[in-house]
């Protein structure tokens, strides 16, 4: 068994201990605590996404790998002399409603580890706070961490505050295209894929940036009135999808619990104009679903409904459409 | 570089001949654009230095060849300048006394002052050493001579406290006009400026007196894990009227949260207070009825009206048990999440603090076996608005029930989750929420 699927198998039970037992062992064979971060911690996190899509982790499983994780991490961020550079922070934090902290965290270790002095804020961070924070550490740039395509409307706001104050934005997760197309829509400074291309991106960065412009395309705007009804829509939605409070089902239960992030990955797809946004959350559901043991042609149904509702904002159901058609 | 400083386009300072003319209207029209932008670029930038580099890559290689932003601070000038097509370097230079230079004597006096710098001569190198203090920095200056230099003050409320020096090439010069566009540029840097320095100075302040009023970091309590979840109503203000605390022995402890009337800097400042007392008081004698009497006879003595409501929870360590003695004023009740996933609410009730002279706040006892927790919560957290309705006391079971088991961390950030979904962007009452579980193996 490899260290990484070891690693797994004791924060799967949430065993600290044995974790740290891991990670000694690698150390002691000579691995730094960057080694440790991406060959061991970064590959288990991804992993626990997964097997809870597959229905073969619960959700108390992921919550315990995770805090393990985090405790592993805070130890081996101990292990990192203070920063070399006397510059100001780098803010790292998540967009706002994103919970998921530990990406966000491994960049935040590998810029301490190459140096940089580090403001981290953690998970779900409001563009209020965000740039109070800003005003009072006055950053070298912010990094924020997104990885829910429903988030990307969330990064846009908040791009936008953080650029007004002439600070640079750096932008990663999940949530982005690898070529940084979605960022770059965004108003995003620049887009690191991971932790060493952050640390990279940090020292190519200006060290002012200008306020974003204020108008985006019409689609991109549409993008902003999706988000700003979402909840409305979402209501309909489940109306249509699960109109009796009895979701007795897992996959009806994980269904409704999906159905604001499938609402909020229309607008995300419209603010970046990339519909893969919402290609990605749908296949993601149909993977979900299929584990849950739904009946055939539920992510179909979905899809349909999810047109019904959103046909009156035109560039939404152009997404739609091409996508049905496209299934039927 | 050179390529760039060559085909810079200045077309802001070219010298209108007819006022009346198409082109002059242009310029016109494009010096006030580019004021509005200098206003909306710089303008968010609350840092010096910032504010410094976007003003200066307005300006070059756009509007001149080569620029300087200094100011005076401490008895030094820091000085900051930009060539078209290259960084901005720093220097910091001690300030020389008032009126024997042409820096020196622009930010004192507050008037402009124009020079010219032609090539070689020790006459010249001394009127550009005389505005451009910082050796380091006039070797730029040098690859553009022969050039006019223009020296035009920053002053805001009266004082003035830099300067903006501007270098044009020998022929293209600064006339009148030019003059009058770069003051009125000057002005707006000066008081974008200004106002940053201002406000650093003014959250240095606040950010001092406020480190005691947010809520504090928890201790560790050895045989117990604590976790919390705090957000205000008002998030600029970043402090709010909900608070809570954690002291005492590592056998003998309090929790108290609270919620005082009120919301932002105000209510935060009463939280302070509410939080010394019942350190204070707990420091006399921990039993948490006695606490809240305390407390309350202090508010009451104060008697400004100002009301508040709270939990105060004894922690004692009983085996692998963890017994909790709980006093309520008029406060939600606490619930008990235990180990096995049932939820109970802990049967708890007294007046609110600070109105009424009784003394009589009762203690009910729970215990928590190994697992089990404790959440006490405020009122923001049942009546946080929602698209239809608020979060309520049905839907904090429904998330509890769902949430998963074991972790206090886990729980707190499931109904943090749940709470923030629910709320969206509405504006909210102050949420605090505090978790303690048993958990005989935490050291």
């Amino acid at each position: 068994m490899s260290a990484a699927e070891e690693y797994l198998t004791v924060v799967s039970r949430g065993d600290r201990g044995g974790a740290l037992e891991v990670v000694r062992r690698l150390q002691a064979e000579g691995a730094s605590p960057l080694d440790v971060m991406n060959q061991v911690i970064a590959p288990a996190q991804s992993r626990v996404g997964e097997l809870w899509a597959r229905d073969t982790w619960s959700v108390a499983q992921e919550h315990a790998a995770t805090a393990v994780s985090e405790a592993v991490l805070g130890l081996l961020g101990a292990l990192v002399p203070p920063p070399s550079e006397h510059s100001a922070p780098v803010v790292v934090t998540c967009v706002e409603q994103e919970w998921h902290a530990l990406p966000a965290l491994l960049v935040a270790e590998h810029l301490r580890t190459a140096g940089l002095p580090v403001s981290y804020l953690g998970a779900n961070s409001s563009a209020e706070h965000l740039v109070r924070h800003v005003h009072e550490t006055a950053p070298r740039a912010v990094l924020l961490s997104c990885s829910l395509g429903a988030s990307l409307p969330r990064v846009r706001r908040q791009v936008e505050a953080v650029r007004a104050t002439g600070t640079p934005v750096v932008v990663g997760g999940a949530a982005f295209d690898t070529d940084g197309r979605r960022a770059a829509a965004l108003g995003a400074d620049a887009y690191a894929p991971d932790g060493a291309a952050a640390v990279l991106a940090v020292r190519a960065l200006p060290t002012a940036t200008l306020p974003m412009p204020t108008l985006p395309s019409a689609t991109a705007e549409e993008g902003l009135a999706v988000q700003a009804d979402r909840e409305e829509l979402t209501a309909r939605l489940r109306h249509r999808l699960l109109p009796t409070e009895e979701t007795a089902d897992p996959w009806q239960r994980v269904l409704g619990d999906h159905l604001p992030h499938l609402v909020g990955s229309v607008a995300g797809a419209l603010v970046t104009e990339d519909r893969t946004v919402l290609d990605e959350s749908l296949t993601w559901l149909a993977d979900v679903l299929e584990h849950r043991k739904a009946p055939p042609g539920a992510t179909e149904r979905v899809a349909v409904e999810l047109a019904g509702v959103v046909r009156e904002y035109p560039a939404a159901a152009r997404l739609l459409s091409v996508r049905t058609a496209a299934a039927g | 570089m050179t390529a760039e400083l060559d085909h810079a386009t200045q077309d802001l300072l070219v010298a209108t001949v007819d006022p009346d003319s198409a082109s002059s209207l242009r310029v016109g029209s494009e010096r006030a654009s580019f004021l509005a932008r200098l206003a909306r670029n710089v303008g968010g930038s609350m840092q010096t230095e910032r504010a410094v580099d976007l003003v200066l890559d307005m300006l070059v290689p756009g509007v001149v060849d080569w620029a300087q932003v200094v100011i005076r601070e401490a008895g030094l000038l820091h000085c900051h300048a930009r060539v078209g097509g290259g960084d901005v370097e720093r220097a910091s230079v001690p300030a020389p006394r008032e009126g024997t230079s042409t820096l020196s004597r622009v930010i004192s006096r507050g008037l402009r002052e124009l020079t010219l710098v032609s090539v070689g001569g020790l006459d010249d190198n001394g009127a550009l050493a005389s505005a451009v203090p910082a050796p380091e920095l006039r070797a730029a200056v040098d690859g553009i001579r022969p050039a006019d230099l223009l020296v035009v003050p920053l002053s805001a409320r009266g004082r003035g406290f830099g300067a903006l020096t501007l270098a044009r090439r020998g022929d293209d010069g600064f006339d009148e006009e030019a003059v009058a566009f770069l003051t009125e540029v000057a002005h707006g840097v000066a008081v974008t400026l200004d106002a940053t320095r201002n406000l650093a100075d003014s959250r240095r302040v606040a950010s001092v007196l406020s480190r005691d009023l947010a809520p504090p970091s928890l201790p560790e309590m050895p045989g117990a894990r604590l976790a919390t979840y705090y957000r205000v109503a008002f998030e600029h203000e970043a402090l709010g009227g909900d608070f809570y605390d954690v002291h005492g022995d590592d056998e003998d402890w309090t929790a108290v949260l609270g919620d005082v009337c009120g919301k932002g800097v105000e209510a935060a400042v009463l939280t302070g207070r509410v939080r010394q007392a019942v350190r204070t008081a707990a420091l006399v004698d921990r039993g948490p009825s006695r606490v809240l009497d305390l407390v309350n006879r202090v508010l009451v003595s104060e008697g400004d009206g100002t009301f508040v409501t709270a939990l105060c929870a004894r922690a004692r360590r009983r085996g692998d048990d963890l017994a909790l003695a709980v006093a309520a004023a008029g406060h939600p009740q606490p619930y008990l999440l235990r180990a096995d996933g049932s939820l109970e609410r802990v049967d708890v009730e007294g007046t609110v603090l600070g109105l009424f002279d009784t003394h009589d706040y009762d203690e009910t006892e729970v215990v928590l076996h190994p697992g089990d927790l404790c959440l006490m919560f405020t009122d923001g957290v049942l009546e946080a608005p929602g698209f239809e309705e608020q979060f309520g006391e049905e839907r904090l079971h429904e998330v509890l029930a769902g949430a998963p088991r074991g972790d206090v961390h886990a729980v707190v950030e499931t109904v943090a989750m749940a709470l923030a979904g629910h709320v969206g962007d509405r504006a909210h009452d102050d949420i605090a929420i505090l978790g303690v579980q048993n958990d005989p193996d935490a050291r």
